[in-house]
């Protein structure tokens, strides 16, 4: 009987078509093209979420004591956005440690120093503990759904061996599936 | 650092799956796009693009993309510390830096004028320096001024103010 199926498997093409785009995902790493896109999106990713009033998972702050909102300029009583002056926001900055891996840090300055008001924020020295100083898993969620889409968009410009085009997905960039791990 | 490839192979690396998006794509493969977090081992026993998981069968293409690529890490300052050669000297106390934000962070104040100290501050290339607190130095929040040594930082031989983690007696 005739097998009217045309259609070729290829187990061992797709592996190894994985390995040759990581390949050239790795070129761009030792580029340092994909850390040097990461670094501002990691600082915006705190910013935009510390400043939503959000910590490290995602829950609100804890709320200034009626005392301390009393006694500040309106609009320091809630939400807690760890903006006075907007000085300890403005020192962060996010540094590359490696190929893929960065930090997010409060530079020194300012008096008092704002890496220490950071600090004291963060681990609850003197006021209440409002960890905001890293990523959540949702910034990082963020992060990786960016870093797909822009590693779609570096290998598309480097060579023929993607045929993807992802126009129709453009600005949709679905994510349906949370991290089972 | 172990190349992409490894980590791949050692389960650390997840993909998600990234279709084409043209009028040509098959449902399937518009059903897979954007599903994410599973192992290369995870995504072979799902099936691969062009592996005959999909209507489009051998001729996919999709594309599998590193999701957790990178890694993020926060450094947060440690708690300042005084050095054991200052405990107990006059002036340096343990006030709290500003009422309103009560930071526990360490304030020297009144430092007798011709004190020898060591900066052991943040700004690396002042790093160990000695200097004299000069007559009337005023030490406020995080700062203090003193005159550097000239045999200890030729370039900065008058007023120096700089923030310090900690400032160490000498002398």
């Amino acid at each position: 009987m005739a097998n009217n199926f045309s259609a070729t498997w290829k187990p061992h093409q797709a592996m190894s078509n994985v390995k040759r785009t990581l390949s050239r995902i790795q070129k761009d790493m030792d580029a340092d093209k994909i850390i040097t896109w990461a670094l501002p999106k990691v600082k915006d990713a705190v910013i935009e979420r510390t400043t939503r009033g959000l910590d490290l998972a995602d829950r609100e702050f804890i709320p200034y004591s009626e005392g301390y909102a009393r006694s500040h300029k309106d609009g320091m009583n809630s939400p807690v956005t760890l903006v006075e002056s907007g000085q300890m926001l403005g020192q962060l900055k996010a540094d590359r440690l490696g190929k893929a891996r960065a930090k997010v840090f409060v530079r020194t300055g300012g008096s008092p120093n704002r890496q220490a008001i950071a600090a004291a924020h963060h681990r609850g020295q003197g006021v209440p503990r409002r960890e905001w100083l890293g990523m959540s898993p949702k910034d990082m969620n963020g992060l990786n759904r960016d870093t797909v889409l822009h590693l779609e968009s570096l290998l598309r410009l480097t060579g023929p061996g993607l045929k993807t085009s992802g126009k129709a997905f453009r600005g949709t960039a679905p994510w349906r599936v949370r991290n089972p791990r | 650092m172990a190349s992409l490839i490894e980590l791949a192979e050692r389960g650390e690396l997840t993909f998600t799956w990234r279709a084409v998006g043209d009028k040509s794509m098959c449902p399937d493969c518009a059903d897979r796009h954007g599903l994410n977090g599973f192992t290369l081992d995870e995504w072979q026993s799902r099936g691969l693009p062009g592996t005959g998981h999909t209507q489009c069968q051998g001729n996919c293409r999709c594309v599998m993309l590193p999701d957790n690529l990178l890694t993020v890490e926060s450094e947060v300052l440690e708690p300042f510390e005084i050095g054991p050669a200052l405990e107990g000297v006059p002036g340096v106390t343990d006030r709290f830096e500003a009422a309103r934000i009560a930071i526990n962070m360490r304030l020297l104040s009144d430092l007798p004028a011709g004190t020898r100290v060591r900066y052991q501050g943040a700004i690396p290339q002042l790093r160990g320096m000695t200097g004299t607190v000069r007559p009337g130095a005023t030490v406020q929040g995080m700062t203090i001024d003193f005159d550097f040594a000239p045999s200890g930082f030729p370039g900065m031989q008058s007023l120096f103010v700089g923030d310090f983690t900690e400032v160490i007696r000498i002398g």
